[in-house]
């Protein structure tokens, strides 16, 4: 082998890696594949020592037979579909709101929406369970104030996946506000001038300039705010826990459930692999809109 | 505010308005955790509740250990506990993931496609690690030690320190760093002496968001490991007992756990709104 610079550099790029690489082989894709192996197979806490047996492909035909999973399934696309819609649109009117003028109340409100995201989810769920409880919370007290009805927020099943919608769009608004406004403050303003001086009203703008201009930032917030809301679990986990009767069972909840309530590890793999393929499809997403102009013409 | 080129104008104050009473409701819930965490025990419950009260530390001490059901000492253990785990990872993160993610840009180790794994890491959702990180810990037999924790946090964060500081190297002028290897510079003291420090506003970044994440997370820290590892998220759901949810104390626990990433969000906001941009929306 002849060291030249060049293959000197090659060796010390994959040198600059191999720790990286040696990790997440060993910590992330070894366990990925032994969650598939476990998905296979027959797995109790009673045979586990054993190792169980293997069954094909029955703890998916066995899942997608059972309601309690056909359940979770749409309860985890509603909370995904209406988080993100909600806090997508309001995020997205107070950076429009915020992005050419007005420089003090962008960056206060850029550090107030943020500070939800960064504090311990587990205590934020905490807060909102006290915050909304149904005998002494102060939110019922504030109502009661306007002479509205004491409201379940956490045992009605309609109510309680408002609520947690809530709880999320409060949680994750501040990320998708500061990708939208930072896209939005990069975008050249002459194209925005020309077109006051065309004389268009604000929604035209809105729609026929600032929307297509600003395509990849918004694909790319949305698909970000989609994958933090299907990971959601401290949140539930810590309000209703799925609860009023499967009413907020996301996935992970159902996982959680089926892996320390029943100990059905077979089961359980079977889940683990189903909300991979789905966070894959959602990655695969976003590296299409990443390699198709990609963000950085629209951020630069 | 400055207001002397614009005209105040009707619309320019229900902006405002809106804007500020919005805000107002996004952040009462911190305000009213703060506000209960200082009242005395029978006034936590009030309806209609108590505005005005004398405030007392009396949940404060009783999370620390003044009261017969307190953790005691053991709250001590359990912070370091947190404090540990995040330092470990944070500085494991910043030494073998910003490193990759610096040898990706500038070599173009793996090229277009190595990144993409990363992202794909990235997105992963980490409940997806859960039943396999608990069997392979049973089969191990490392159950109940912070090494599980750091472990696991580690691997589950390297995938954002790589890609954050890839595209900041990729965004980073290479010059410099030509200049000094013609000078005859080795790699190490590249490294040291010109790459780190031109490159600080990034690692701070990382580090700052892996440290809160870490501090934050509660998946792994309930379910891998047991008491002795037990970190300050597990501890706040502990008040909620079969009995009842002593929301005095909890509250008091929740404020000192949640105080960390506030502290750090206002002090460090440049970076937190630097980092979370840039991890989003380059590539």
């Amino acid at each position: 082998m002849v060291h030249t610079k060049e293959n000197k550099d090659k060796i010390y790029g994959w040198f600059t890696v191999a720790p990286s690489i040696i990790i997440i082989l060993l910590i992330i894709v070894y366990p990925l594949f032994y969650n598939v192996y476990t998905s296979f197979r027959y797995l109790t806490l009673i045979n586990f020592r054993s190792g169980g047996r293997f069954v094909g492909l029955n703890n998916y035909l066995e899942l997608f037979s059972e309601p309690g999973f056909h359940n979770s399934l749409f309860v985890t696309f509603v909370y995904v579909l209406v988080t993100v819609t909600l806090q997508f649109i309001i995020a997205f009117l107070i950076a429009l709101a915020l992005y050419k003028k007005r420089a003090v109340l962008r960056k206060i409100t850029t550090i107030c929406l943020l500070l939800p995201k960064m504090i311990t989810p587990v205590a934020a769920a905490l807060i909102w369970r006290f915050m909304l409880n149904y005998e002494t919370g102060v939110i019922n007290y504030f109502l009661s104030l306007l002479h509205i009805p004491r409201v379940a927020f956490f045992t009605h099943p309609v109510m309680a996946m408002i609520t947690l919608n809530i709880i999320g769009v409060w949680q994750s608004l501040g990320f998708t506000f500061l990708l939208l406004v930072t896209g939005l403050m990069a975008m050249p303003n002459q194209i925005i001038e020309a077109a006051e001086v065309d004389g268009a009203n604000w929604f035209k703008r809105l729609w026929y300039i600032i929307i297509p201009t600003l395509k990849p930032v918004i694909l790319i917030t949305t698909l970000f705010a989609v994958i933090h809301s299907f990971q959601v679990f401290d949140t539930i986990f810590m309000t209703t826990q799925g609860g009023p009767a499967e009413a907020t069972q996301v996935l992970s909840i159902y996982l959680y459930r089926k892996l320390f309530g029943a100990c059905h590890f077979g089961s359980s793999g079977a889940i683990s692999v189903i909300m991979l393929i789905i966070s894959l499809c959602i990655s695969i997403g976003m590296i299409m809109v990443l390699k198709k102009g990609g963000t950085k013409s629209a951020v630069n | 505010m400055l207001l002397t080129k614009e005209k105040v104008n009707i619309k320019e104050i229900l902006i405002y308005t809106v804007i500020i009473i919005f805000l107002i409701f996004n952040f009462f819930p911190v305000f009213w955790m703060i506000i209960s965490s200082i009242k005395p025990t029978g006034l936590v419950f009030a309806t209609p509740p108590k505005w005005i009260f004398k405030p007392t530390l009396e949940n404060y001490q009783f999370a620390l250990g003044g009261g017969s059901r307190g953790w005691g000492a053991g709250m001590f253990q359990f912070f370091l506990n947190s404090f540990i785990t995040a330092t470990i990872v944070t500085i494991s993160n910043l030494a073998i993931g910003a490193y990759a993610g610096y040898g990706m840009a500038r070599y173009n180790t793996g090229g277009s496609t190595l990144p993409l794994v990363f992202l794909v890491g990235k997105m992963l959702p980490p409940v997806v690690l859960l039943l396999p990180f608990f069997l392979l810990i049973k089969n191990l037999g490392l159950s109940d030690s912070l090494f599980v924790l750091i472990i696991a946090y580690t691997a589950t964060s390297l995938p954002f320190s790589v890609w954050m500081s890839w595209s900041y190297f990729l965004d980073l002028p290479e010059e410099i760093e030509e200049a000094a290897t013609i000078d005859g510079c080795s790699k190490l003291t590249l490294l040291t002496k010109v790459v780190i420090p031109m490159a600080s506003p990034c690692l701070i970044a990382i580090g700052i968001l892996i440290f809160v994440g870490c501090w934050n997370e509660f998946l792994f820290a309930s379910t891998l490991v047991g008491l002795k590892a037990r970190t300050l998220p597990v501890v706040s759901a502990l008040f909620i007992t079969d009995e009842a949810i002593l929301w005095g104390p909890m509250t008091a626990t929740c404020v000192l756990i949640m105080s960390v990433p506030i502290i750090i969000t206002f002090f460090a906001q440049k970076y937190i709104i630097s980092g979370i941009s840039a991890g989003a929306l380059k590539g």
